[in-house]
């Protein structure tokens, strides 16, 4: 079988955002306004919330277990006040969904969320009564990252994309008389 | 005590309590069927008289869809016996009304056994005149999921629930108004899952502790109960995600065992080559999660380097990131690739040089054995509470299952079993590190003389046919491939249970099959259900930082209890 | 076998602390040694599946449907000819893989009798949540990793 794939930089160009210009919150930014997306990327808080296999991509991504002995023992845990980000990365059960609701209540606008693994998606390799079939029911999201478990670059792409669509100020998540509302 | 005798001791303390039947297998498993009038008097002469000391796993089934039975439910005790080295099932059958004693006051480990079967199935278990709680859905929760005529669950009807303490009326009003309620909520660090536990503190001191499960539960037993008997090979390697290659093997060995399909001696090798190398990666994994529970860099980066070379060893072998899917009924799925071996010998040599070097540095650290040795097990506790694997062995009790029950090349391999003393959870990371040495043992022997040949039975009830054939045209191979992928292998009528020495414990699998493609009750047996009921016992008293350290020796995973 | 005594010896700080020094050489040397072998992305894991073409340009599946049988999340389907039409020589008239659902597995390319759908090397996939992530044979059967950005569109299910 050849190798098909020998140019691995080959792989995603990143020019899908043309496409959703048309689509986003913020459109036609003012000189002041894309100013400020820009340094958006510079305050990336992520909430990571794991509840099953897929928690090992993104903390082994995110340098939680080491890699080269630098020094992330020390990370301290964020509350989700303060977040920008929820990263989130296993399956959706019905005891699950309390919770998730409040934490996204008490995330402060704007804000954007992040799929991490196929359960996540869509609930495929466990398709009953007893996993949600997707978190796009509960709410709006941003990024999605398929795999079982995702690979380690996967994730770098997601959370580079993550960052670019910050800076161009798109956020499927709005603010309708303080309620949240999908983008229509 | 012969077997013989065994029998006879047995037909002596039960003759006085009804009806009895006892039948013993060609390898020395006693299947025991009861009269459900006196359950506790025949469950407590069976420990005293006659040695049956630890309760493996209770059992439930539903048996609506068979028309010769009468009553509805049945229930299965296992039992062990540690000096003669037999399994004994105890069958009791009841009916869809019936309300049974529990048995929590002989072996203190039936108490969730005993609410995770209220609450799938609706067999009510009383003790002191009080119905038992439930321990994965809420309270509020009507329906029992586990039964035949169960329909779907409604996601909108959970909400968060309340403290699960009782009024302890031991205390005065004073006493009362100094403690506090405390939660670690579902979000856990680590990867550890998700669940809840709520503490009474008084004083930075632990007094009382309770977990609240279910966050994870997904249902898996029911859902092999629907599907072809490939596609569960799937959803075992999600059961444990840090070593997947155990579940299925458990899976595929359980199978064929009641088929009685022989496989060839090459997928023996390999798949006690799996075993033992995540038995390495996951004691490797439990080391380097006490180190970063207690933020202590001495030996960090070996630890961290054996579990990432071995993972890359694995998958290179299965072409998959993570979960492979290597094992199938009758084998292995893919030969091994070229050069393999030698870098396994490779890796054999460069596990030995890290782990001499990490655990020269941890074992002469003041601050490690200080902060381990806080909490000793006895060893009468750990086998009332059924407590298997490297934590048994550490409180001093000679019992490995390799050797008890010995399956594959076992037996032609040499290699001996580490004890400790204390029980403490020191204790525990010495018997894992020698664990890790006798582990290359068997790597390296088995390597030496790994056998030649197939490595896939190619008999005609399981195995799928080759592609040359198809393409030349023949219409019968491709009728056998469609019907082995929509239907599946048959499953014989009888009942097994089969058990593996797994790196956390002991793994168990109990199978009935009614001569039919689809199972009609699968249920997993894992140590990380029974080593989490004793910690509200032994996180009494300390610090919630003590507390994680214990917590983090025990090697609990949330996907093994929830399912 | 049991363990020894001294192996629960405590060695004190000024012992510990000589009993400790060759492993912090061993930290450095090791550190250097670990730099050279950084991770190499692994270019022999399963990646996005994809159809073959024979030489005229048309997909060489005949629409046995075994894939779609044994994925085990059931991420493809497939409309083809009826079970009394089927002959080796038929073709599919759609096919779907939706890769949201895929877990990359590789069961459907040990099962194909023909080698009609193979397994790239490509595992490096995100994006955002509003593209078309079901794959139609136009986009399944041009190789991944060349100009493959799912699109968005507003006809997307077939």
């Amino acid at each position: 079988m050849t190798n098909i794939n020998e140019n691995i930089n080959d792989q995603f160009p990143i020019n899908f955002l043309q496409s959703q210009e048309q689509v986003g919150v913020f459109n036609g930014q003012s000189l002041l306004k894309s100013w400020k997306n820009s340094k958006l990327q510079n305050h990336m808080w992520f909430f990571p919330f794991s509840s099953a296999c897929c928690s090992l991509a993104y903390q082994v991504d995110q340098n939680l277990i080491v890699d080269d002995g630098t020094n992330p023992l020390f990370k301290e845990d964020i509350s989700e006040v303060n977040a920008n980000i929820l990263v989130f990365s296993g399956m959706i059960t019905p005891k699950l969904v309390p919770y998730l609701r409040k934490v996204y209540q008490k995330m402060s606008y704007p804000k954007w969320v992040v799929a991490v693994g196929t359960c996540a998606i869509s609930g495929a390799p466990f398709e009953g009564p007893f996993v949600m079939k997707g978190l796009e029911l509960l709410f709006p999201v941003d990024i999605v990252i398929p795999g079982c478990p995702p690979s380690e670059e996967g994730i770098d792409l997601g959370l580079k994309l993550l960052s670019e669509k910050m800076k161009k100020g798109i956020c499927s998540a709005i603010q309708v008389n303080s309620e949240v509302g999908l983008k229509q | 005590m012969n077997s013989h005798n065994l029998l006879e001791v047995i037909a002596d303390s039960l003759s006085p309590f009804g009806e009895y039947s006892v039948i013993q297998s060609s390898k020395g498993e006693l299947v025991i069927k009861v009269t459900s009038l006196k359950i506790e008097e025949c469950l407590m002469a069976l420990k005293k008289n006659c040695g049956f000391i630890q309760l493996v796993d209770i059992i439930g089934i539903d048996e609506k869809l068979n028309p010769e039975v009468q009553k509805r439910f049945q229930l299965v005790y296992v039992l062990y016996n540690f000096e003669e080295q037999i399994r004994a099932a105890i069958e009791i059958e009841v009916g869809e009304a019936e309300i049974i004693p529990s048995c929590s006051h002989i072996w203190c480990n039936a108490d969730w056994a005993e609410r995770e079967i209220y609450d799938l199935l609706g067999i009510q278990i009383t003790k002191k005149n009080k119905i038992t709680k439930r321990i994965f859905f809420p309270n509020r929760f009507t329906g029992h999921p586990l039964r035949k005529d169960f329909e779907s669950v409604d996601f909108e009807c959970f909400e968060d629930s309340d403290s699960p303490f009782e009024k302890d009326t031991d205390l005065t009003l004073e006493q009362m108004s100094q403690r506090t309620v405390v939660t670690m909520g579902p979000q856990q660090s680590g990867d550890r899952g998700a669940f809840r536990l709520w503490m009474e503190m008084e004083d930075d001191l632990i007094s009382r502790i309770e977990p609240e499960l279910g966050f994870i539960h997904r249902g898996i037993e029911k859902l092999s109960e629907n599907q072809n008997l490939n596609r569960s090979i799937h959803l075992s390697e999600r059961l444990n995600y840090l070593s997947p290659s155990v579940g299925s093997l458990l899976w595929c060995r359980a199978i064929e065992e009641m088929i009685a399909i022989d496989i060839p001696e090459r997928a023996k090798a390999i798949r006690m080559i799996l075993l033992e190398m995540s038995r390495i990666i996951e004691h490797c994994r439990g080391i380097h999660s006490i180190q970063r529970e207690l933020k202590l860099a001495a030996g960090e980066l070996q630890f961290s380097q054996i579990i990432k070379t071995g993972e890359r060893l694995l998958s290179r072998y299965s072409t998959t990131g993570h979960f492979s899917h290597l094992n199938m009924i009758g084998g292995m799925s893919r030969d091994l690739p070229h050069f393999w071996m030698g870098e396994l010998m490779e890796w054999i040599r460069t596990v030995e040089r890290h782990l001499f070097t990490g655990h020269e540095s941890l074992k002469s650290s003041q601050f490690w054995y200080d902060q381990n040795s806080i909490k000793g097990i006895m060893a009468s506790e750990a086998l009332e509470w059924g407590v298997t694997g490297p934590i048994l062995r550490s409180c001093g009790v000679n019992f490995d299952l390799r050797k008890a029950e010995p399956f594959y090349f076992y037996q032609d391999v040499d290699f001996e079993i580490p004890l400790g003393i204390n029980g403490t959870s020191f204790d525990i990371y010495l018997v894992k590190v020698e664990e890790i040495k006798q582990s290359l043992n068997i790597l390296a022997q088995v390597a030496d003389n790994l056998p030649v040949g197939d490595f896939v039975s190619q008999d005609q009830r399981i195995s799928f046919a080759s592609k040359e054939k198809i393409k030349e045209g023949d219409l019968g191979a491709m009728a056998r491939n469609q019907r082995l992928i929509n239907i599946g292998p048959t499953l014989p009528q009888g009942k097994k249970y089969t058990s593996l020495e797994s790196p956390n414990g002991e793994l168990g699998l109990y199978l009935i099959g009614g001569n039919s493609a689809h199972p009609l009750r699968v249920k997993w047996r894992t140590p990380s259900f029974y080593h989490f009921q004793p910690f509200s016992n032994w996180a009494k008293g300390l610090s919630i930082d003590s507390a994680r350290v214990v917590f983090e020796s025990l090697n609990i995973l949330t996907s093994e209890v929830d399912r | 076998m049991i363990l020894g005594k001294k192996l629960y010896e405590n060695h004190g700080v000024v012992k510990g602390f000589i009993f400790s020094l060759p492993s912090l050489f061993n930290f450095v040397w090791s550190k250097i040694s670990i730099r050279n072998n950084q991770k190499k992305i692994d270019s022999h894991q399963n990646g996005v599946p994809y159809l073959v073409l024979d030489e005229k340009g048309k997909v060489l599946c005949n629409a046995c449907k075994l894939c779609v049988d044994i994925c085990p999340t059931s991420c493809m389907t497939l409309k083809g000819p009826a079970v009394s039409e089927w002959t080796p020589q038929s073709k599919p008239k759609n096919f779907t893989l939706d890769l949201a659902r895929c877990t990359m597995c590789k069961l459907c390319d040990d099962i194909c009798p023909i080698d009609a759908i193979k397994m790239s090397h490509q595992t490096v996939i995100a994006g955002a949540a509003d593209w078309n992530w079901k794959m139609d044979i136009e986009m399944l059967s041009k190789r991944p990793g060349v100009n493959q950005v799912p699109e968005v569109s507003e006809a997307s299910n077939p």
